[in-house]
């Protein structure tokens, strides 16, 4: 039936903005405060986040511009126009790998994340595998689905990490910030670089767009939707230097689940905060994983429509199981981390400008 | 249809076949409330099993440690019965092992309890004195740090005396040592100036991360009851306990530090006293003035605003503004006199800074801080050679209920 | 519509295909001649034979006037009213015709005309010509009358047999609001619609099901508020409808719903009037089914199940707290079982010290999982519902006695579960009693199974995934074409007004966005929004 247009697998600008937040706000905030802190002195970690959110809502908005001047053409399409066929069909390829390869990671630092703070002796195969299936389960019930989840579970998300935020006023000791601006300009950029990787996840604007049936208005949409995760990655590095202190935090795992076990509830209604916490940041972790999952599921798909998508999903997600569990221990999984973010880096910022800069260039627009 | 049935039964089936891994029942954990850490002594169980393996790492020390657990069954006995008999015995057990390392003995203990210990209700963490003083204070913190079903809440004292012997109190309205224990640093109402703030594992962790000296409370059993009084001085080099500090100079620390939020300050008027009581924080500034390397000099202005809680010399406060300047003066100089005697204590004996001016400087004063900050109070010393200056203010802001109890003595 | 539906669509597909061949099938299906004939006898031996002549058939054979005209009226008893045959039919044609002095028509045809014209002075009449239609018609209470010599037959309405008078609806009553319900009498019922919308734009359109049962089926809407295509696709599917019988609207409900997978409710049942008047003006759809007073609605999301017509009744401040209150009991409807055992077989960190100690020690003794304690307990209370239904009255307050305070006392005393486990279950229970909605009460506590076993297996852990697998369904399953989680999400913030909060009346001034209706206004101003 067609009579509900909102019912229909199209999706508007506000499904974009909660989208970009949501794929944005990851496991990235809990160890950000300990890496961009590692290469900064006091709290002038800020400044780093700063510089790295404005250099990511740049990006972002040249993804959407870029996406957006080929309304309703798939990332396959309007690459095939830019570049020839070949090219577009290889990094379409590469970037639904890219894709899966996000999945994984997100999928495995949940496990490892979980097994921590709320389990012992449960395997982390068996956290990741239940973890995977309910993925899975979401990606193969349908796109548009997925959004809406997105309008779901981030007011839910943000209302917990806010009611975080306030309950460690009261272990906030501002003479931790001091010194102020001590840091080499160097350490700025090193640690906007840091900040830029917990940025990422953008890169699923490429394949989303298509699905919009608001193009125009996704730039703005997409900046708004990149300031959420701005905003939050500010307060949660600033109240967590001024809970720990700079030497404390840079030695913390995750600085951020660790602000959650220094709160006592009011009322002592419950003890154990980060359980909770981590608990509903699960949820965003599942929107994270399951968003990068369905636009690699899209971009398989768009290079071989023939293949039933049910099919494609059910065939995907062991391999992403495989990518996930391959890395044997907590480096290995930083340093699978740290190349998410350089292919990311590729995707997200480095692929976009050269393609804009070619639509640009030589002029080209889509439905023109 | 044959698709979704499947997956649904897949996850079930995972659900079934791969649960309860973690599943322990409540009543099966062993909820440990509190910890002692103490220095191995002939005769501690553990400690005869040194000799079986000669091969195995061995640590620089062994530790004995001792933990309380909650017998829940009598806990609940009082009120079930309504406070008869109290034939369920103690409502805690306490039990030490001996170790190389925190997590060993823990193990070693569960193989003497029916329920393994299960660490997120601990409440307090003492350690002995003598431990304290061989610095291996970071090693045993670390097992309580890392294991991620500790708390960071968890309160830490050091014992004069052993350690064991403080959760071995048998407290008179308390069911349980540790939880006893806990709310007497709890207690707010009658926070004395000789009763330190709690320090909290989490700070404790932040304190060892940096060079700082620190304190942590000091704790004495007797008999029934504990007294929490006075503090441990750690240096911040090696982490080893250096001295105690006693009541009148924890009020003069935290005056300094302006952390004081009550506690009696009795002065002379007349030739009786009259006792003042802080209300609220006190506010504390620093002045620097760190133009010499050699001779920094810093002033404290102390601002405090109280009232007045005992006066047995009679005083028309009402009446006599000179008397209220005269009482709020007299307190300043008690202030200024407790503050400066720490100081001495510290500056000039210990050599040891845990006023926090270490910090202050790192804060206000990065570009200094990193040519002084190694020889802060050790080596070179220069928190011994710079000059602290009191200045203390104070308002008393209304002289309590009643203005006079006796009538005015004529003279 | 993705997922599940496709196979909804495969079912369907195959009831067209079924459909077809039934209307041929069913129209001489025992192999008596469906025509009318001409004499009056042998229609009447004709109908005898169909129905193999029954006790409850009345035929009365009789002349008009002083005429050679030959008449029968052919009716059943217990389902009309036997005065108005008398007084309307039997009387008029027999007394009237010969007091009327006109002259009787020879033919057939004509005495017909005449009867249908002058004679009857019942409301409803109407003609028909084949003996299928007429069979329908006199087996839901119609009376025919057979005149010698012509193929029609002149049908009387004489409806009219013993039924329950209006009363409170038991199943959704209120503190506040019209006591009257629906009956098993549709017409009735339509009645009760009537009352309430005086607008000619109502609509009712009959339909019938039931290749037995022939029932009336009423759906209704306001014409000019409610989407056609929505009218469109609620007649698509009725028209789909292949049984033998529907005894309740239940079925229908079973035959319209989107997803027969899901355990929510996409119709929603109710035997309030008013509940079914105010869903119209929103530009919903209602269906009235023939012998059942529960009418259903349609289409309907997660947050309409959870409104009451009270909500509305009330002051907002005591709607909109009603509403938070509903929001936090269903949520422990599901989850407060699970959450139990979560925190007590994994996570008894997150429990307060002192009462982690107080459950420890009345669990102390107690020799099963807090998961077993759990299931044996909610299946208990499960069973006590159950039997307080099917007991008769006096009896099922005993049970609620002998339950609740024997069984739930003595498995305490017993050490069989522990005191906290029945605070659990009890709260629980009143959480699911909270619900407004009957079917989505139960949907909850089959959903509570399903995370209590999540929680014994994964703890938080497992919960929280199966939080999100409920939402993952939720946001996928429709209703008639709407996503059930709105206007959550997809979101429509005009609507959230009157969605966990109860904006004042005066500020709910449009109609909900949601269902995207022709005549958006509610008030003249068409409030602030």
């Amino acid at each position: 039936m067609k009579s509900f247009e909102y019912g229909d697998e199209e999706i508007g600008s506000r499904e974009i903005l909660y989208a970009v937040s949501s794929m944005v706000i990851g496991v990235g905030i809990f160890g950000l405060p300990r890496t961009v802190g590692s290469v900064t002195k006091g709290s002038d970690g800020w400044v780093s986040i700063l510089l790295g959110g404005v250099l990511a809502l740049f990006f972002a908005w040249l993804v959407a511009k870029l996406a957006s001047r080929f309304p309703r053409q798939t990332f396959l399409q309007y690459t095939t126009t830019l570049v020839s066929k070949p090219v577009a069909i290889f990094l379409t390829i590469l970037l639904a790998f890219h894709l899966m390869q996000f999945t994984a990671y997100e999928m495995r630092t949940v496990a490892n994340i979980s097994k921590v703070y709320l389990f012992d002796r449960t395997p982390v195969e068996v956290i990741a595998l239940l973890f995977l299936l309910v993925v899975t389960y979401g990606v193969a019930c349908s796109s548009v689905g997925l959004f809406r989840l997105n309008l779901l579970f981030l007011p839910i998300v943000l209302l917990i990490a806010i009611l975080l935020l306030i309950m460690n006023i009261g272990y906030f000791e501002p003479g931790n910030l001091k010194p102020v601006f001590s840091t080499k300009w160097t350490g700025y950029f090193q640690g906007a670089r840091e900040t830029l990787f917990a940025f990422l996840g953008f890169e699923i604007l490429l394949v989303y767009i298509a699905m919009t049936n608001q193009p125009e208005k996704t730039p703005k949409a997409v900046m708004i939707g990149m300031s959420i995760p701005l905003l939050l990655y500010l307060f949660v590095f600033i109240i967590v230097v001024g809970v720990f202190g700079h030497t404390a935090m840079i030695q913390l795992t995750d600085p951020t689940i660790e602000i959650a076990k220094e709160v006592e509830v009011p009322g002592e209604f419950f003890e154990r905060f980060e359980s909770l916490f981590f608990t509903i940041w699960i949820m965003t972790i599942f929107n994270t994983s399951a968003l990068a999952f369905d636009a690699s599921v899209l971009a398989f798909r768009s290079v071989f429509p023939k293949i039933k998508r049910v099919w494609l999903i059910f065939f995907l997600a062991p391999i992403i199981y495989l990518f996930g569990m391959m890395p044997p221990n907590l480096i290995r999984v930083y340093e699978v981390g740290n190349w998410l973010g350089f292919s990311g880096f590729i995707f997200a910022i480095l692929m976009p400008t050269i393609l804009f800069g070619i639509a640009k260039l030589r002029g080209i627009k889509g439905n023109a | 249809m044959p698709k979704t049935l499947w997956k649904y039964s897949l996850l079930i089936l995972v659900v079934f076949l791969g649960g309860c891994w973690d599943r322990v029942e409540i009543e099966e954990r062993g909820f440990v409330v509190g910890a002692a850490v103490d220095f191995p002594k002939e005769g501690d169980e553990g400690n005869e099993m040194e000799e079986d393996a000669a091969n195995k790492p061995h640590g620089k020390h062994r530790y004995l440690l001792t933990l309380q657990l909650v017998v829940p069954g009598s806990m609940s006995q009082g009120a079930k019965t309504g406070g008869g008999a109290g034939s369920g015995g103690d409502a805690y057990y306490n039990i030490s092992s001996v170790g190389d390392t925190m997590f060993q003995t823990d193990r070693q203990l569960a193989n003497r309890v029916s329920r393994s210990p299960f660490f997120p209700h601990m409440k307090i963490l003492i350690i002995s004195e003598e431990v304290a003083r061989s610095g291996h204070l970071p090693d045993i913190m670390d097992f309580f740090l890392r294991d991620s079903e500790m708390r960071r809440g968890v309160k830490v004292m050091i014992s004069k005396g052993e350690a064991r012997e403080v959760l071995g109190v048998k407290p008179v309205n308390e069911k349980l040592p540790a939880m006893y224990i806990d709310s007497v640093t709890e207690n707010e109402r009658s926070s004395s100036a000789t009763l330190p703030d709690p320090l909290r594992i989490g700070d404790l962790n932040e304190k060892l991360l940096t060079r700082e000296s620190f304190i942590i409370p000091r704790i004495k059993s007797a008999g029934k009851e504990v007294k929490i009084g006075g503090v441990a001085v750690f240096e911040g080099e090696e982490n080893k306990m250096v001295e105690w500090l006693g009541g009148e100079e924890v009020m003069g620390l935290a005056i300094l530090k302006g952390t004081l939020k009550g506690g009696a300050i009795n002065i002379n008027v007349g030739d009786n006293l009259v006792s003042y009581e802080t209300k609220g924080d006190i506010k504390r500034k620093i002045k620097a003035d760190i133009s010499d390397k050699e001779n920094m000099k810093f002033i404290f202005t102390i601002e405090s605003e109280g009232i007045i809680t005992e006066s047995m010399e009679t005083i028309d406060y009402l009446n006599d503004p000179a008397k209220w300047v005269l009482v709020q003066n007299r307190v300043a100089d008690e202030m200024k006199r407790m503050a400066e005697k720490t100081i001495r204590k510290l500056q000039k004996e210990m050599k040891l800074d845990v006023i926090g001016l270490s910090t202050y400087l790192a804060q206000n004063y990065p570009e200094l801080w990193k040519s002084v900050g190694k020889d802060w109070d050790h080596g070179e010393n220069y928190f011994s050679k710079a000059t602290l200056h009191v200045k203390a203010r104070v308002i008393v802001r209304n002289p309590g209920t009643v203005n006079q109890t006796e009538p005015l003595q004529e003279d | 519509m993705k997922r599940g539906v496709p196979l909804f669509k495969m079912l369907r597909r195959k009831q067209l295909t079924k459909k077809e061949n039934q209307l041929e099938t069913t129209k001489d299906a025992h192999g008596f001649p469906i025509e009318i004939f001409l004499d009056v006898q042998k229609n009447i031996e004709n109908i005898q034979k169909i129905l193999n002549t029954p006790s409850d058939l009345v035929t009365r054979e009789f002349t008009v006037g002083n005429t050679k005209q030959r008449c029968a009226i052919v009716c059943i008893d217990g389902l009309v009213d036997q005065t108005t045959i008398n007084d309307k039919i039997i009387r008029n044609i027999q007394l009237g015709m010969a007091n009327s002095g006109k002259e009787i028509p020879a033919s057939g045809e004509e005495l017909l005309k005449e009867f249908e014209n002058h004679v009857l002075s019942a409301i409803e009449v109407k003609k028909l010509n084949t003996l299928d239609q007429v069979m329908q018609s006199v087996l839901s209470g119609d009376t025919a009358l057979f005149v010698q010599g012509t193929d029609q037959v002149l049908l009387i309405g004489s409806k009219g047999w013993a039924s329950r008078g209006v009363n409170e609806p038991s199943t959704e009553a209120l503190v506040r609001g019209p006591r009257d319900g629906f009956t098993e009498n549709l017409r009735t019922n339509t009645a009760h619609i009537r009352r309430h919308i005086r607008d000619p734009n109502l609509r009712f359109e009959n339909f019938s099901v039931g290749r037995r049962s022939k029932k009336d089926l009423v759906l209704t809407y306001i014409d000019g508020i409610v989407h056609p295509d929505l009218v469109g696709e609620v007649k698509r599917r009725i028209k789909t409808i292949d049984l033998d019988d529907a005894p309740e609207s239940g079925f229908i409900e079973q035959w319209l719903e989107d997803s027969f997978l899901s355990p929510f409710p996409t119709l929603s049942p109710t035997e309030r009037p008013d509940k079914v008047c105010a869903a119209l003006t929103q530009g919903k759809v209602g269906l009235l089914l023939d012998g059942t007073p529960f009418a259903l609605v349609a289409p309907i999301t997660f947050g309409n199940l959870l409104q009451s017509p009270e909500d509305y009744y009330e002051r907002w401040w005591v709607g909109t707290f009603l509403r938070f209150l509903r929001y936090f009991g269903a949520f422990l409807a599901v989850f407060l079982p699970g959450l139990y055992i979560a925190l007590v077989s994994y996570h008894p960190g997150m429990i307060p010290s002192k009462l982690a100690f107080s459950i420890a020690a009345a669990r102390e003794g107690v020799p099963f999982p807090a998961v077993i304690e759990a299931l044996v307990m909610i299946t208990v209370l499960e069973l006590l519902r159950e039997a307080g239904i099917r007991l008769p009255k006096p009896i099922g307050q005993t049970i609620g006695i002998v339950g609740g305070l024997v069984i739930g006392e003595a498995a305490v005393s017993a050490g069989i579960v522990s005191p906290v486990m029945v605070i659990v279950v009890a709260l629980t229970a009143i959480s699911s009693f909270s619900v407004p909605s009957y079917s989505l009460a139960i949907t909850f506590r089959i959903l509570v199974y399903g995370m209590m076993f999540l929680a014994a297996g994964f703890g938080l852990f497992g919960l929280i995934l199966g939080y999100i697998m409920i939402n993952i369904h939720l946001v996928n399953l429709k209703s008639f074409g709407i996503p059930y989680s709105t206007p959550f999400a997809p979101s429509f913030y005009a609507d959230w007004k009157d969605l966990i909060l109860r904006a004042p009346i005066m500020m709910i001034g449009k109609r909900p966005i949601m269902m995207q209706v022709d005549d958006e206004k509610r008030m003249r101003k068409g409030g602030k929004s």
